[in-house]
């Protein structure tokens, strides 16, 4: 039977693990998370930007980061989104760091929150995604008002938030499968 | 200190300076020309993704807004019986203005230089209206140059790298046209509104001629930015504002912002 240590170590991506837990080379996990940054960043601002329901699209950074969250831990998700964001900020007007910012919360968030899970309920996935999207985007447009973007005080902004979360949640169960088979089994699984 | 708590701490003080940075250097900034040269390195991707997948776009837009669409068709049928008999008016119309033109030497000022761009990507997030467009500053493309479709007015260029540009759309809440009434030259400022696709006409006064259908067109008086008779919106509802001091009119972009493939980019007069 496998020591704890030796089977966290099997599944481990995180970038902020001793090197004892590593299994794979940091180059490889490292290489894997830009990879991933990458594409989501190509996706989100090509063809998921252009799915748009009532002027409003979805938002599918927030999602994988509560998904990398909730497979590889909060010190995974923390560095990822916060990659993430950054990519995305390249593309926004608001200023670099604020998408960062909110990402980067947002998988500290869920890497605490999946820490305190006994065990997986079949909801679990759709109301983390429902809940990262809201509270990211919602941290996203509090941040850019803070720094001078007050345009974002409106009704549309409120709709914005509710329907891209709600089309979060409903994509965010393919969105952790994918996030699974990229990364490995859940972190719930290796403690 | 935990691992987590500095590496935390380390990327918050990181994108807080990044934010404050970028914030007081502006487009024309460090963060600004980093942000330009990466956008400039990932268009040639976006461009073939875009490519690659955009008839699954345009099935999942057509999916979506089946309804407009068929309403939209409907309503188009009826324009063209309707611009049909109109345009045989315009061409008598427009013989006389060029006849007139003439006789009072005029330039025509719409008679610009212009660049033709492709769109790359649509606006990145929910909450701005922006574009990217093939063209940059090796096309001689500049920050302020105009961009129209076949129709009207898009919007006008926000950023340049050397193959790539940024448009704000005339919808984007930070954008604001001067305009004036084709039919009765009522002059104000077309201005955007956070995320609708609609605009309003800023500062028109009470008494005001200005009709539900009117056509509102750049009027050229906003320090030269946007040549004169650029067709921008038709007037959708005239109200009366609250405080009676002036009227609130909306607009409907004449461009279909949505569907926007091609552009051309004039050289703003400087």
């Amino acid at each position: 039977m496998d020591s704890p240590s030796r089977s966290r170590s099997r599944f481990t991506l995180d970038p902020l693990a001793s090197r004892d837990d590593m299994d794979r080379s940091p180059i490889l996990r490292w290489g894997a998370i830009a990879f991933l940054v990458l594409i989501g960043l190509l996706l989100e601002t090509t063809i998921f930007s252009s799915w748009r329901l009532f002027n409003a699209a979805p938002t599918f950074g927030y999602v994988a980061v509560a998904g990398v969250a909730y497979y590889a831990g909060a010190n995974t998700a923390m560095v990822f989104g916060f990659f993430a964001g950054l990519g995305s900020d390249i593309f926004y007007r608001t200023p670099l760091g604020v998408t960062a910012l909110s990402m980067m919360l947002c998988g500290v968030l869920v890497g605490v929150i999946q820490t305190g899970m006994m065990r997986p309920t079949p909801l679990a996935v759709p109301l983390l995604g429902l809940m990262v999207s809201l509270i990211g985007n919602t941290v996203y447009i509090l941040i850019s008002i803070i720094v001078g973007f007050e345009s974002l005080v409106s009704i549309h902004s409120f709709y914005a938030v509710l329907l891209t979360s709600l089309m979060n949640m409903v994509a965010s169960p393919f969105i952790f499968l994918f996030i699974k088979q990229f990364i490995g089994a859940p972190a719930w699984k290796n403690r | 200190m935990t691992v987590r708590k500095r590496v935390l701490f380390l990327l918050l003080i990181t994108a807080i300076t990044l934010i404050t940075i970028d914030v007081r250097g502006g487009t024309s900034g460090p963060i600004g020309a980093v942000r330009s040269s990466v956008r400039e390195v990932i268009s040639p991707l976006q461009r073939g993704i875009s490519a690659v997948v955009s008839p699954v776009g345009s099935f999942v837009d057509g999916v979506t807004n089946a309804s407009d669409l068929k309403r939209e068709n409907q309503k188009l049928r009826k324009e063209i019986t309707q611009v049909r008999t109109e345009n045989k008016t315009l061409e008598a119309a427009a013989n006389e203005n060029q006849r007139l033109r003439k006789l009072l030497n005029l330039v025509d000022e719409i008679d610009v230089d212009s660049v033709t761009a492709r769109i790359i990507t649509g606006s990145p997030s929910n909450f701005e209206t922006s574009i990217q467009v093939n063209r940059g500053s090796n096309s001689d493309v500049k920050v302020g140059d105009p961009v129209v479709d076949g129709d009207g007015l898009v919007g006008r260029v926000i950023e340049v790298s050397p193959n790539r540009a940024t448009v704000l759309l005339i919808v984007d809440s930070t954008s604001g046209v001067g305009v004036r009434t084709s039919r009765s030259e009522v002059v104000g400022i077309a201005q955007g509104s956070s995320g609708s696709r609609f605009l309003s006409m800023q500062f028109v006064d009470p008494d005001a001629d200005v009709k539900k259908g009117d056509t509102v067109v750049t009027s050229g008086l906003q320090d030269g930015l946007f040549p004169p008779n650029i067709p921008v919106a038709t007037i959708r509802s005239v109200k009366k504002d609250s405080s009676g001091l002036s009227k609130n009119v909306q607009l409907d972009p004449i461009v279909d912002l949505d569907r926007l493939s091609v552009v051309s980019i004039l050289k703003a007069r400087r």
